[in-house]
C-alpha cells in the first residue's frame, strides 16, 4: 500500500511541469508579453525569453534549411519554453531515409559513388564524425565502427557499369510506423525504433543529422538515460 | 496548444496517474499511440553463402518485411552482409514460377502437377537408367536425402551429382587424401584467436565477408592480427591485407612446395608433431586418392628441386616473400589459420593444392588448436551439410560410404530395409561427364536422356557451356526437366519446369562451413502453385510405385517413403494438401541421422537444432543427456572420441595408424596457358553484391542497381596496348567461344598484365561459353580460374 503523502508529492511534479507546459505551449513564435507571465507566479522569476531568426520572424520552425540558424540558437531557453511541431519535417526526414534504406533497420545504400573515398578505408574520414559542407551533409555511423564498410553499404548505383534496366519487386520493407504521441510537454519521448546497430543518436538527432529530427539539446551526452526504447526486444 | 481548463485538468490528472503507477515517460505514449500491426520473427540461417550466418525473419501479413541479424547466433553475432539484409526480397521477383509448365511446340505452357508428374514418371520409366539428377549445393538435407533414396535406393541408378563438384570437391578429396575423412578439423573460433591469416587465392573480403569481419574488426580494436593476400590478382581483400603476394596462376602448387622445402631445409619442421601424428603419402600411377606410402627421406629428396629460386622464378613471388611465408610457418608460437575457396578448389590439380596446404600446416605443426590450422571454406549454403554428408555424389553414399564398397553398400541397405543388391556398385557419371553424355546423341554414346536439375542453374554455370549445355537445344530425345523458383538460362532450354519453393516458404536445414547443421521453419507460403521440392521427389516416387515399379519397394513391399504420424498411421505425403500433416524435414533427417555415426559426422535429433542456431558434428550426448557439439577435430580434449592421452588421433587415417598424411605432389603445368593466338589468362567468379548467377539477387533492386552487369576486368597497360578504354565493349573469346563485355579498369579488382577477370552472375553476358571443362583428374572439378583467351574490340 503506497504512502498517500508520497503519492501526492509525485502526483504534484507533473502537476506543476503540465502547468508550466501549458504556459508555454502557446508561446511557439511569439514572444511572451507582460501580460501573459502577469498572472503566473513561476514564470515571474523565470528569464526573459528573447527570439530570432525563424521565429523574430513570426514564421514556424522548418527545421531544414541548414545555413539557417536553429530557432533557438543563441538565446536563452525557458525549460519546456516551445514545443515545435515538426511533424512535417519529421516526415521529411524519415521519408528521406526511407528511399536509401531496403527497410526501416537496414543498412542504407550510399548515394555517392564508392570512390568517394577508395573502398573502406576513407569512409571514416566523414563518417565519424560527421560532417556539412553547404547543403551536403554526411551523417556520422548510427553503430559502432566496423572495419569493411562496403560489406553491407552498397552504392544507390553503380556508376562505373551500364546502368541495370529498373528491377521490379513485390518485396515491400517494413517500416516503422508511429502515431502522433500525446505526451505532456517536456517529457522524453521514448525511442520508437529498435537500436540495433543504431545506438550512437547523434548520427541522426545530432547537428549532422537529419533536420526534422534534430534534438534540441544535443549537449546532453547520455541520451538513454532519459530516452529508453518503447520496442519491446526481439 | 491552447489547453483550456479543461484539458489541463485531464492530462494534469493523466500525469498524475502515470507518475503515482510508477509509470515512465514511455508509458504514456503507449496510452495513445496506435499499436504497431504485427510482426513476428523466427530464425533461418541466410540463404546465401556457406558462411552460414543467421538472421531473423520479420513477417507481417503473410509476406517477409524486414531482416536482421541473429545476435544469438555464433557465426556472425548480429552482423550481415548486404545480400543477407536483402535475403527477403528474393522471395518477390514478379516473374516467380508458380504453375508447371511443359514445352509444346516450343513453347513453355502451363499445365497441372498431376500432368506433370506423369511426365516425370514416364520418362524415368522410359529409360530408368539413362535418368540422372543434377542436384546442389543448395539443396536443404532433407531435398537432397530424398533425391539419394530416391535415385540409388529406388532406381538402382548412381547418376546423381550436384553442382558442389564444381566448387568443393577438390576440397573433398583433399580432406579424403590427407585425413581419411572430410570436412575441416577446425571451426570459425579461429578468427578470434589467430595471429596470422593466409588467405590462399580467396577474395574473402567479398565472398565470406562476415567471416572476414570477424577478423578484420579484431584487428582495428588493436588485435595484432596480420593479413596475407595471396592472389593473382588485387580486390577488395588486398586493400585490407598487410601483405599482398602475387603469384603466376597455378604456381600456387609451386608455393606450397617451396615453403615445405624451405621448412626442411632450415631444419624448421614441427619434428614432434610429425613424428607421432603424421606420414607421408605420394602419388601413383595411375592417379588415385588415397597414392602409397613414402619415407620422410623420399618426401625430402622430392621437394629437393623446389628451391626458393626456381619457386621464385616461376611464381613471381619473392624470394624474401617466400622465406617470410616459411618463416611464418616456422614459428610455432605463432598461431596460423588457412583460408581458401575457389582460387584452390577450380583447379586442374586442385586435389593436389588442397594436400598441398594441409601438408605444409601439418608438417609445421600449426594444426588443432584454437586459430591455428587449415580451414577449407564452403561456397554454398549446403556443400558440406548435403552433398558431401548426405553422399549426393556419383560415387559416394550416405554418411561418408562409397558405392564401390561392399561392406557401404549392405549398410546402407540394412540401413534403407532394401533388398540386397538394391544399391548399384558402379559409380555414376559425374558432373562434366553427366553433361557431356547428355549432350549428345544417343547413338554416340550419350547415354543421359533425361536430367532432373534442381536448385541450380547448370546453363549458366558449368564450364564451357557451348559444349555442356547448350546442344541440348539441338537434341530432340533429350529431356530436361528443371525444378526451380525464376526463369533462368537453364529453363530456355527446359522441358519440363516445376515451380518450387524457397527458403523460408518451405521447412529447410542447412550445413556451413564449419560443420555447422542449421534449421528453419516455413514462414510463409510459396506463392501461386510452387511446392517443396521434397515434395516433388516424394510425389514422383509415389507415380513409380503406382506404376508397380519394384524399387519403390523396401524389403517389406512398403513404400520407400513411408512416413508415420505420431499415432503409427501412414501419412500420405505425396497429396500436397497432406504434405504438412507432420513435419517430414524431421522425419527424413531422424532417419538420415543413423548414417552419420561411422564416421563421427554424429548428428543430434532434429528438436536440438530447433532450440539452437546450428549445432557442430560430432554432436554427442553426455551422461545426463545433454547433446554437445565439437568445436576442433582429431585434438584431445576437444574431440569427443579421441583416446585420452593421444594428443591427437586421426581416427579414419588412411594409413590406419592414426596419422595424417602429408603429400608430395609434383607441379604438374595447366592444359591450357596463354600462347599467340590467346595471350590471356581469364579467371572468373563473383562479387559480394551477386549470388552465383543472380538469378535471386538480380531480382533485389538495391543488388541489381550497386552490381548491374559484368564486366571485364582488365590492366591498363594490357588495355592501352590494345586501344581499349575504359567502358569500351570487347568481345572475350577462347577455343571454346565468346561473349561481348563492356571493360572495366581500375574498377574493383585489378588484374596483372596478362590476365583478365569476368564475374559470373550476368545472364545477358555468359562467359561460362568462353571457359574451360578440363578438370582435376581425381576430383572431377573443373578450372574456372585458368584458360587462354584473346580480347578485342568488335569488327577487329
Amino acid at each position: 500500500m503506497a504512502n498517500p503523502l508520497r503519492i501526492l508529492a509525485v502526483a504534484a511534479v507533473p502537476l506543476v511541469l503540465t502547468a508550466l507546459a501549458c504556459l508555454g505551449q502557446e508561446g511557439g513564435a511569439k514572444a511572451t508579453s507582460a501580460a501573459d507571465v502577469s498572472d503566473d507566479p513561476v514564470s515571474s522569476v523565470l528569464p526573459e525569453r528573447v527570439a530570432t531568426g525563424a521565429a523574430a520572424r513570426g514564421e514556424p520552425s522548418q527545421g531544414r534549411s541548414l545555413s539557417q540558424p536553429m530557432p533557438w540558437g543563441g538565446e536563452r531557453i525557458v525549460p519546456f519554453g516551445q514545443v515545435l511541431d515538426r511533424q512535417a519535417a519529421k516526415a521529411e526526414s524519415l521519408a528521406d531515409r526511407a528511399t536509401r534504406r531496403v527497410f526501416d533497420g537496414a543498412p542504407p545504400v550510399m548515394p555517392h559513388s564508392e570512390r568517394f573515398g577508395e573502398g573502406s578505408k576513407t569512409c571514416l574520414d566523414c563518417h565519424t564524425e560527421g560532417m556539412t559542407i553547404g547543403d551536403r551533409v554526411a551523417h556520422p555511423m548510427s553503430h559502432a565502427p566496423y572495419a569493411s564498410c562496403t560489406q553491407c553499404h552498397v552504392e544507390s548505383e553503380n556508376r562505373d557499369l551500364p546502368p541495370a534496366a529498373a528491377v521490379d519487386t513485390g518485396f515491400e520493407g517494413w517500416r516503422l510506423k508511429r502515431a502522433k504521441i500525446e505526451r505532456p510537454a517536456g517529457m522524453p519521448p521514448a525511442i520508437p525504433h529498435d537500436l540495433r546497430m543504431r545506438n550512437r543518436c547523434l548520427a541522426c538527432h545530432g547537428e549532422h543529422g537529419y533536420p526534422g529530427m534534430r534534438t534540441s539539446h544535443p549537449e546532453r551526452a547520455v541520451c538513454v538515460q532519459c530516452h529508453v526504447p518503447e520496442t519491446a526486444e526481439r | 496548444m491552447q489547453l483550456d481548463r479543461r484539458s489541463f485538468v485531464k492530462s494534469a490528472a493523466m500525469a498524475a496517474a502515470v507518475s503515482a503507477a510508477g509509470g515512465k515517460p514511455g508509458a504514456l505514449s503507449a496510452l495513445t499511440a496506435s499499436s504497431p500491426r504485427d510482426v513476428t520473427w523466427d530464425k533461418a540461417p541466410c540463404r546465401f553463402c556457406g558462411t552460414g550466418c543467421h538472421v531473423q525473419v520479420g513477417v507481417e501479413d503473410g509476406k517477409v518485411v524486414a531482416i536482421t541479424g541473429d545476435e544469438r547466433a555464433d557465426v556472425n553475432k548480429g552482423l550481415l552482409c548486404v545480400k543477407g539484409y536483402n535475403v527477403g526480397g528474393i522471395l518477390y521477383g514478379p516473374d516467380r514460377l508458380t504453375t508447371p509448365l511443359l514445352r509444346k511446340n516450343g513453347r513453355l505452357q502451363p499445365i497441372s502437377w498431376d500432368e506433370a508428374l506423369d511426365v516425370v514418371a514416364e520418362r524415368i520409366l522410359a529409360d530408368p537408367e539413362g535418368f540422372a539428377i543434377y542436384g546442389s549445393g543448395q539443396w536443404t538435407i532433407p531435398e537432397g536425402y530424398a533425391c539419394q533414396k530416391l535415385i540409388k535406393g529406388g532406381l538402382s541408378n548412381n547418376n546423381i551429382d550436384p553442382n558442389a563438384r564444381l566448387c568443393m570437391a577438390s576440397a573433398v578429396t583433399g580432406f579424403l587424401a590427407t585425413y581419411g575423412v572430410d570436412e575441416p578439423a577446425s571451426c570459425y573460433e579461429d578468427f578470434d584467436d589467430c595471429d596470422v591469416l593466409i588467405l590462399w587465392g580467396n577474395n574473402m573480403a567479398e565472398m565470406h565477408p562476415v567471416l572476414f569481419s570477424r577478423v578484420l574488426d579484431r584487428k582495428h580494436r588493436g588485435a595484432s592480427v596480420r593479413i596475407i593476400d595471396i592472389g593473382t590478382r588485387r580486390t577488395r581483400t588486398s586493400d585490407f591485407a598487410d601483405r599482398y603476394l602475387e603469384f603466376e596462376p597455378h604456381t600456387d602448387q609451386l608455393l606450397l612446395n617451396g615453403i615445405a622445402h624451405l621448412l626442411l631445409a632450415d631444419d624448421a619442421w614441427n619434428k614432434d608433431f610429425v613424428e607421432k601424428h603424421c606420414a607421408f603419402r605420394k602419388n601413383t600411377e595411375p592417379l588415385s586418392l588415397f597414392g602409397e606410402p613414402m619415407s620422410f627421406d623420399e618426401y625430402r629428396a622430392a621437394l629437393a628441386e623446389y628451391t626458393p629460386e626456381r619457386v621464385a622464378a616461376q611464381s613471381g613471388v619473392s624470394i624474401d616473400d617466400l622465406r617470410m611465408l616459411a618463416g611464418l610457418f616456422a614459428d610455432p608460437e605463432l598461431r596460423i589459420t588457412s583460408t581458401w575457396c575457389m582460387g584452390v578448389n577450380q583447379h586442374t590439380r586442385g586435389t593436389a593444392v588442397n594436400t598441398q596446404i594441409h601438408a605444409v600446416h601439418l608438417l609445421s605443426g600449426h594444426f588443432g588448436r584454437p586459430g591455428d590450422g587449415p580451414t577449407s571454406l564452403t561456397g554454398q549454403p549446403s556443400a558440406c551439410g548435403t552433398v558431401r554428408e548426405v553422399g549426393t555424389l556419383a560415387h559416394a553414399l550416405p554418411g561418408g560410404r562409397l558405392v564401390a564398397k561392399d561392406a557401404h553398400r549392405a549398410d546402407v541397405e540394412k540401413l534403407w530395409n532394401l533388398p540386397a543388391g538394391r544399391i548399384n556398385k558402379v559409380p555414376g557419371t559425374h558432373t562434366v561427364a553427366m553433361w557431356d553424355q547428355f549432350c549428345r546423341p544417343k547413338k554416340d554414346g550419350g547415354d543421359v536422356s533425361t536430367i532432373w536439375v534442381q536448385v541450380t542453374n547448370p546453363g549458366q554455370s558449368l564450364p564451357n557451356t557451348n559444349r555442356l549445355f547448350f546442344p541440348k537445344d539441338d537434341l530432340d530425345e533429350k529431356f530436361l526437366i528443371v525444378s526451380d523458383v525464376y526463369p533462368t538460362v537453364t529453363t530456355e532450354l527446359a522441358d519440363l519446369v516445376l515451380p518450387s519453393a524457397m527458403w523460408v516458404e518451405k521447412n529447410g536445414i542447412f550445413g556451413n562451413s564449419e560443420r555447422r547443421t542449421q534449421q528453419w521453419f516455413k514462414q510463409v507460403e510459396p506463392p501461386g502453385d510452387a511446392r517443396d521440392d521434397v515434395w516433388q521427389v516424394i510425389a514422383v516416387a509415389r507415380r513409380l510405385y503406382d506404376a508397380g515399379f519394384d524399387g519403390m519397394r523396401d524389403k517389406d513391399g512398403d513404400f520407400l517413403f513411408t512416413i508415420r504420424d505420431g499415432d503409427g498411421r501412414e501419412v500420405p505425403v505425396w497429396e500436397w494438401e497432406r504434405y504438412y500433416d507432420v513435419n517430414v524435414d524431421r522425419e527424413l533427417f531422424e532417419e538420415y541421422r543413423a548414417f552419420t555415426r561411422m564416421k563421427h559426422k554424429d548428428l543430434a535429433p532434429y528438436d536440438e537444432y530447433v532450440a539452437a542456431r546450428g549445432l557442430r558434428w560430432p554432436v554427442v550426448q553426455d551422461a545426463e543427456g545433454s547433446w554437445h557439439e565439437t568445436q576442433w577435430r582429431f585434438a584431445e580434449g576437444l574431440d569427443p572420441y579421441v583416446a585420452e592421452g593421444a594428443g591427437f588421433q586421426f581416427y579414419h587415417s588412411t594409413s590406419k595408424d592414426d596419422r595424417a598424411q602429408i603429400w608430395f605432389h609434383p607441379y604438374t603445368p595447366p592444359p591450357e596457358s596463354p600462347d599467340d593466338e590467346f595471350p590471356l589468362w581469364l579467371s572468373t567468379g563473383r562479387v559480394l553484391e551477386q549470388w552465383h548467377t543472380a538469378t535471386m539477387t538480380g531480382r533485389v533492386p538495391q543488388l541489381q542497381q550497386a552490381m548491374p552487369s559484368a564486366y571485364l576486368e582488365m590492366n591498363r597497360a594490357d588495355a592501352a596496348e590494345r586501344g581499349i578504354q575504359n567502358g569500351d565493349r570487347v568481345i572475350v573469346r577462347s577455343r571454346r567461344g565468346e561473349t561481348e563485355l563492356p571493360v572495366w579498369i581500375d574498377g574493383r579488382g585489378e588484374p596483372p598484365r596478362g590476365s583478365v577477370f569476368v564475374p559470373f552472375f550476368d545472364e545477358t553476358q555468359l562467359i561460362n561459353r568462353v571457359t574451360l571443362d578440363a578438370t582435376c583428374p581425381i576430383s572431377k572439378q573443373p578450372d574456372y580460374k585458368k584458360c587462354a583467351v584473346q580480347v578485342t574490340k568488335p569488327g577487329v
